[in-house]
């Protein structure tokens, strides 16, 4: 009998993603807090690849509203529905997923306190809690006015918010969107936002406008979007860039008006997006050390202040990786690794890891960046720092081959994490 | 004699199958930032292509033209992210795909 060499290197290569090696060694608990990109990635990684540990999914709602492809419901391309996803096939996965508000995190016992008093602790405990608003960073602007002024920014009834009021809207109306200083969730995210909006008004509404009241000079794929606004909606777009005072200091709800340290505008829809920073549980454990996001280890995910508790997605400090959904997805992959090695006693080797963001300008526009990371040693690197992007000038042919590639990857990391 | 050639001959095939562990490792690794695109199993759903079970040479091939950036067809993001990868790495990965079952 002969085994040949690509029987051996088969069955050894896909080692890491099959039933793991420590399955006498232990049944640890992982407990992990939140189920979006980050978390919900991870607890099906490690059912994967670690059946035999005990996964503890604590997440607050029932329907999780993924950001990406939700601007496309502002756009009218399709209903919330599309973006809606429940968490009925994890649990059908054997991972025990509970749906409570979490009040407190306690890194030393590993632990999770939820709203109605219950804790649940575990061997090992993963974060990723997403971002929450910063309202002290715009005067006026609070949860309560936000029913106003919508920020749909965590996307759900928020989202539909905005739609509603964009629908209801008189043609000839201003829609102003307002965006904060970085780092916020999704870089590209607003301009994709401003595009899809463009879109819908220049079909619907087309004497209207788009007042961008912009903190940032520079933006995500900003040659693309410029290119796309100038050829698909031109004269539709003013924006004002922080240079020329274009970041939202202050917002009036009731009269729909939105202050700039030079003017004041009155509009008919205002999208004001919040500064941001890490959720509040894990700011008040400590682990941002007063940064406003965590700090890990960038093979791990480890937190550098907590050993044990390992910290994913938009509340972290991941070097040169952008809070997006892919990198949320990337790097519970790369956690899961360092658990099960953890767990077996082994060190993990760095990696590399990708994010790739697609942005839609029109339903058949679609153009992308997409980056490589190293691994460390001090962080998680940057490995090419130019073109980086789909190229200006791309055909039309390109453009809707990337938008059809966009399609294809939304349904296969969702499928991943929900399906 | 004879011990001390087989030994050697033993020996000598331990390490090479260690060195082609280790690549082979190195692919089921790196391949982990893959599958947010292509799936778990080495294959999504719509326009992005399955990797899984595709012939090694082929995948080899195709993803030595996108990291020279010159491709057999217009491509779009392949050609910037495997930049960023060596000879070895491209070979570990398209040995890791070929072997998952499509």
């Amino acid at each position: 009998m002969t085994v040949s060499r690509r029987t051996v290197l088969g069955g050894l290569a896909a080692l890491p993603f099959s039933p793991s090696l420590l399955r006498a060694q232990n049944s640890a608990r992982v407990v992990i807090l939140g189920g979006g990109f980050g978390g919900a990635s991870l607890a099906r990684v490690l059912r994967r690849i670690a059946p035999e540990l005990s996964v503890t999914l604590i997440e607050r709602d029932t329907v999780f509203h993924t950001c990406p492809f939700s601007n496309g419901v502002l756009g009218g391309m399709w209903p919330l529905d599309r973006v809606a996803f429940r968490y009925d096939a994890l649990a059908a996965d054997g991972i025990d997923v509970v749906h409570a508000e979490a009040s407190a995190v306690d890194p030393a016992e590993k632990s999770v306190t939820l709203a109605d008093g219950r804790k649940i602790a575990g061997d090992v405990l993963v974060l990723a809690p997403g971002i929450q608003f910063d309202w002290a960073g715009i005067e006026g602007l609070t949860a309560e006015t936000a029913e106003i002024l919508p920020h749909a920014w965590k996307a759900g009834p928020q989202t539909q918010l905005l739609r509603d009021q964009l629908v209801a809207m008189d043609d000839g109306g201003l829609v102003v969107i307002g965006i904060p200083a970085p780092p916020f969730r999704c870089p590209p995210g607003p301009y994709e936002r401003i595009s899809l909006i463009a879109r819908y008004l220049k079909a619907a509404k087309p004497a209207s406008k788009i007042l961008v009241l912009d903190a940032q000079d520079n933006f995500s794929k900003q040659p693309l979007f410029e290119e796309a606004w100038k050829n698909l909606y031109p004269g539709m777009i003013e924006r004002i860039p922080g240079s020329q005072s274009g970041k939202v200091l202050s917002v009036d709800a009731e009269k729909h008006r939105i202050s700039t340290g030079f003017d004041d505008v009155t509009a008919a829809v205002a999208n004001i997006i919040p500064p941001q920073k890490a959720s509040q549980l894990v700011i008040d454990a400590g682990l941002d050390k007063g940064l406003g996001w965590c700090p890990v280890d960038p093979v791990s995910f480890e937190s550098t202040v907590a050993p044990g508790v390992y910290i994913l997605g938009d509340a972290t400090l991941a070097g040169d990786m952008p809070k997006s959904g892919f990198s949320a997805n990337v790097q519970a992959k790369a956690c899961a690794q360092a658990i099960v090695n953890t767990l077996a006693g082994r060190k993990l080797d760095p990696s590399k890891l990708i994010n790739v963001c697609y942005s839609l300008a029109a339903p058949e526009y679609g153009f992308s960046i997409a980056d490589v990371f190293a691994q460390g040693p001090e962080k998680i690197k940057l490995l090419q720092s130019a073109g980086r992007t789909t190229a200006v000038g791309a055909s039309a042919g390109i453009h809707a081959a990337e938008a059809e590639y966009a399609e294809s990857w939304y349904r296969t990391i969702t499928t991943e994490m929900f399906g | 004699m004879k011990f001390k050639a087989s030994a050697f001959c033993i020996l000598a095939s331990y390490y090479i199958l260690a060195a082609s562990v280790a690549i082979a490792g190195n692919g089921a690794r790196l391949a982990e930032a893959c599958t947010s695109c292509h799936g778990l199993e080495g294959r999504g759903g719509g326009k992005i292509p399955p990797l899984a079970g595709r012939p090694e040479t082929e995948l080899l091939a195709q993803m030595q033209g996108y990291q020279k950036n010159e491709p057999a067809t217009e491509a779009t993001i392949m050609p910037r992210i495997l930049r960023a990868y060596d000879d070895a790495e491209i070979a570990a990965l398209a040995t890791y795909f070929s072997d998952m079952k499509p």
